[in-house]
């Protein structure tokens, strides 16, 4: 653990030292800000609509970090041969797998908390009140939620040749997953077979990740059971997991020169 | 020695500056025929009176319908149904504003009966039973529960969305009747659905609907009927023209003018121009025996007032 | 912990052994050979040594080192570092390792990388401190530890490449051509190192096509080809035996034929 926790902090250091975070941290902040100085009908007070376009850009940036950090960490280090160095001290690849996906998963989390200040600020400003249980209900999720999304990516790289296509492919699945995810049995009743039973073996086996979208709740202020949360923190661990035992099953076995 | 040689190698050959001034000319000429054939292009962008009309192209289109649809979630606290749910009756959902437009005029002009008024729950309850481990727990995150946002903070809350559906599709006339109504029923500003009105009227001529839209506003917002009536008026005239080269003209527009117009004839003590647009709405109502019913109760008021002026002139 | 085991015999003790070792490449493409990398090769370098591993490109050198440092998993045969398989982790414990050319972290300076190495040799955190300083001062790059590793010269990155092997106060040094690229001084303070190194009683196991470096400084040197281990012996009884210096040795051990004479 102490190695792999060694290698998150690399991971934390290049996040921080790159720009990619802050030209979209910078860009969420002036379009939200652009939006909210809009005037409609001189009616004041209006707030759901910047909050929706605000965790709308949240969600479109986290992604972005997440998928643009987590993708090349792997090729990276081997196209710049900095795997080797690394791998002939006393490390693991198992350690190398977990430390890469420790890293970028704290580093999204980091953004992701400056991203929800920014959320909560917002909602601070324009309603006079925070829902503090609501704003840290959905940072949650959303960090959880990108704790698959992190492993899965960290899948790809080891499995594409390129980190541009493994961005793409997994940005496809991820947003077919959030936009079809919930409805996939329902399209696959209107199917044939064996159309039908591929859709809902699909629909049972992957991550369920609209669970972790609670954007609407927060908007429009219903609330999340707590233990729903813990649900679906478990769920989101497992998947996690999983996805890190394949990224090690195919890496191990990868020669590397 | 070593700086002649690095000199000689490195300096760019003189073909190549040759056809890099080439490219500059060509270019040049290219922008001069190009930019004539951009001013008189005949496509959209001479329509667009900003960047993102150009940017977006047809797609604005898309979005103002979907940004429509946002407002109506927003009505319903965020539960609406999604094109996968299985909902009886898909075209009732609409957008609940108009529905809401609709009760208003139930309310106000129930007499006259309108065929559309039967929409007492303008969104179905969509969500079944769950049908697995997987649909249940994901009910935990999203509103499962059928809400209505009454409030006038919670109505305003609509708006920008309706007011961004109008901005990308000006011809979106739906967008623009509806977010007049809530604007003048709900917010009370009359001035600012009249505005939005006189724009929409400008960029959709002739529009019956939105002729209709600003009669209400003149008659209800500032209690103008002499407008109004002209309205409504000129909304009947150009309603008939429309529907000449129609095949299937909008009937409930028809009762919407008629009514009004009904109503207001009657205020001004004007019987026979009440009975003039009942006879047509009569014609054209699925509710012709309310109508006949109203007509009759007329005439006979009109022949009680006629017969001691008749005996008078005897 | 680990303890060097003793050859039995010899009374010195052996710190890195190979034993048969065989390593094949399959080619991706489908129908072609497989390619035998290195073809049953057996050595042993013993405590305090400089060993010289000399070969041709394309030898099995690297794929040697490869091995020895657990990036490629031998298809047969067996690499021990202090008694310890190669593919196991703790076997790199006591080894320092620089490449043929140094790949860092461009975005740290020299002394967050030595940070982080440390980390992972689990160095106290009390010791970090002055051993960073320590190393840095022996490839003198004290001065300009907090640049970042970017700004560097090729002969800079290569001295961090050598701090970072050397954090760990390892046992055993691998050098993958460490002068290799560089400008005449850099070569020689990479040579003064290992010279130094050597009178601390650190061994080393280098690889190089330097073959005047080699003689200078390494006390055995092994010689392969063709994934073979041809020769290997100490670099004095090597020109005794051939009667020429060790350039020549080589150059008739892999076979070489002059065009003229």
């Amino acid at each position: 653990m102490n190695n792999a926790l060694a290698i998150s902090t690399i991971v934390i250091k290049e996040l921080s030292r790159r720009k990619d975070f802050y030209v979209l941290f910078i860009m969420t902040a002036i379009i939200t800000l652009l939006m909210g100085s809009v005037n409609f009908f001189n009616l004041q007070g209006i707030s759901k609509y910047l909050k929706e376009i605000c965790l709308l850009l949240i969600w479109i940036s986290s992604l972005a970090i997440a998928l643009a950090t987590t993708a090349r960490q792997i090729p990276a280090e081997r196209e710049n041969r900095t795997i080797f160095p690394l791998l002939a001290k006393p490390v693991t690849r198992w350690e190398v797998v977990v430390g890469k996906f420790l890293g970028c998963w704290f580093a999204c989390g980091l953004a992701l908390g400056l991203f929800y200040l920014f959320f909560g600020a917002l909602a601070l400003t324009r309603e006079g009140q925070f829902q503090l249980g609501g704003v840290f209900q959905a940072w949650w999720l959303h960090w959880s939620m990108l704790a698959i999304v992190v492993a899965m990516t960290l899948l790809g790289s080891v499995v594409f040749a390129a980190p541009s296509s493994n961005v793409t492919i997994v940005f496809l699945g991820v947003a077919s997953i959030l936009l079809l995810g919930r409805y996939l049995h329902k399209i696959a009743v209107s199917m044939t077979e064996p159309g039908q039973t591929l859709l809902s073996i699909c629909y049972f086996a992957m991550p369920h990740l609209e669970f972790f979208d609670v954007r609407d709740t927060l908007i429009h202020e219903w609330s999340v059971p707590w233990w729903a949360c813990g649900v679906a923190s478990l769920y989101a661990c497992c998947y996690t997991l999983f996805f890190l035992v394949a990224t090690w099953v195919v890496f191990r076995r990868q020669a590397l020169n | 020695m070593n700086a002649d040689t690095y000199s000689g190698q490195h300096r760019p050959p003189a073909a190549a500056g040759w056809l890099l001034a080439l490219l500059l000319a060509g270019g040049f000429t290219l922008a001069t025929s190009l930019q004539l054939w951009f001013q008189n292009w005949s496509g959209n962008r001479l329509n667009a009176e900003s960047l993102i009309d150009v940017l977006l192209g047809d797609s604005r289109r898309l979005f103002a319908n979907h940004f429509f649809v946002e407002a109506d979630v927003y009505l319903h606290a965020g539960y609406y149904p999604s094109i996968f749910d299985q909902v009886p009756a898909r075209g009732k959902l609409k957008v609940a504003a108009n529905d809401a437009h609709a009760e208003e005029d139930e309310k106000e002009h129930g007499k006259a009966g309108h065929e559309h008024h039967d929409e007492k729950d303008d969104l179905p309850d969509f969500m079944s039973t769950p049908k697995n481990w997987i649909e249940r727990f994901g009910r935990n995150f999203y509103p499962t529960e059928h809400r209505h946002m009454e409030s006038k903070k919670d109505v305003a809350e609509i708006l920008p969305w309706l007011a961004m559906s109008a901005k990308l599709d000006p011809h979106r006339i739906e967008t623009i009747t509806v977010t007049a109504f809530w604007l003048r029923k709900h917010l009370g500003r009359v001035q600012e659905a009249l505005d939005l009105l006189r724009v929409g009227l400008r960029d959709n001529p002739d529009n019956v609907e939105i002729m209709y839209e600003l009669g209400l506003v003149y008659y209800d917002g500032f209690h103008d009927t002499v407008r109004a009536r002209n309205l409504w008026e000129a909304a009947l005239a150009r309603w008939k023209e429309h529907a000449a080269k129609e095949d299937n003209p909008d009937r409930l527009m028809l009762g919407k003018i008629l009514t009004f117009l009904a109503d207001l004839e009657e205020k001004d003590g004007h019987p026979d121009m009440v009975l003039k647009y009942l006879e047509i709405l009569k014609t054209t109502s699925p509710f012709r025996d309310t109508i006949q019913h109203r007509i009759d109760g007329l005439r006979k008021a009109q022949a009680a007032n006629e017969k001691p002026s008749g005996s008078l002139a005897k | 912990m680990l303890d060097h085991w003793h050859d039995g015999y010899s009374g010195m003790s052996t710190i890195l052994k190979i034993d048969n070792l065989r390593v094949e490449y399959r080619r991706r493409e489908l129908g072609q050979p497989i390619n035998v990398a290195v073809n049953g090769i057996n050595l042993a370098v013993e405590t305090g040594e400089v060993f010289g591993f000399l070969g041709p490109n394309g030898a099995g050198k690297t794929t040697t080192m490869n091995v020895l440092l657990g990036f490629v998993n031998p298809t047969s045969g067996s690499c021990a570092l202090f008694g310890v398989d190669t593919r196991q982790p703790i076997a790199r414990q006591r080894i320092g390792f620089l490449p043929e050319l140094t790949y860092y972290y461009k975005f740290l300076s020299a002394e967050e990388i030595l940070r982080f190495y440390a980390k992972i040799f689990r160095i106290p955190a009390g010791e970090v401190e002055s051993r960073i300083s320590e190393v840095l001062k022996l490839v003198e790059l004290d001065n300009v530890r907090k640049r970042p590793i970017k700004s560097y010269s090729k002969g800079m990155q290569q001295r961090v490449g050598l701090a970072q092997a050397l954090i760990n106060k390892p046992d055993l040094l691998i050098l993958d051509e460490p002068t290799s690229g560089l400008d005449p001084v850099g070569r020689m303070k990479v040579r003064e190192i290992i010279q130094r190194l050597k009178e601390e009683g650190k061994t080393v196991f280098f690889s190089s096509h330097e073959l005047g470096e080699v003689e200078t400084v390494c006390d055995r040197v092994g010689i392969m080809c063709a994934g073979q281990l041809k020769e290997q012996g100490a670099v004095a009884d090597l020109r005794q035996r051939y009667q020429c210096d060790l350039e020549r040795v080589f150059l008739k051990v892999i076979g070489y034929q002059p065009a003229h004479g």
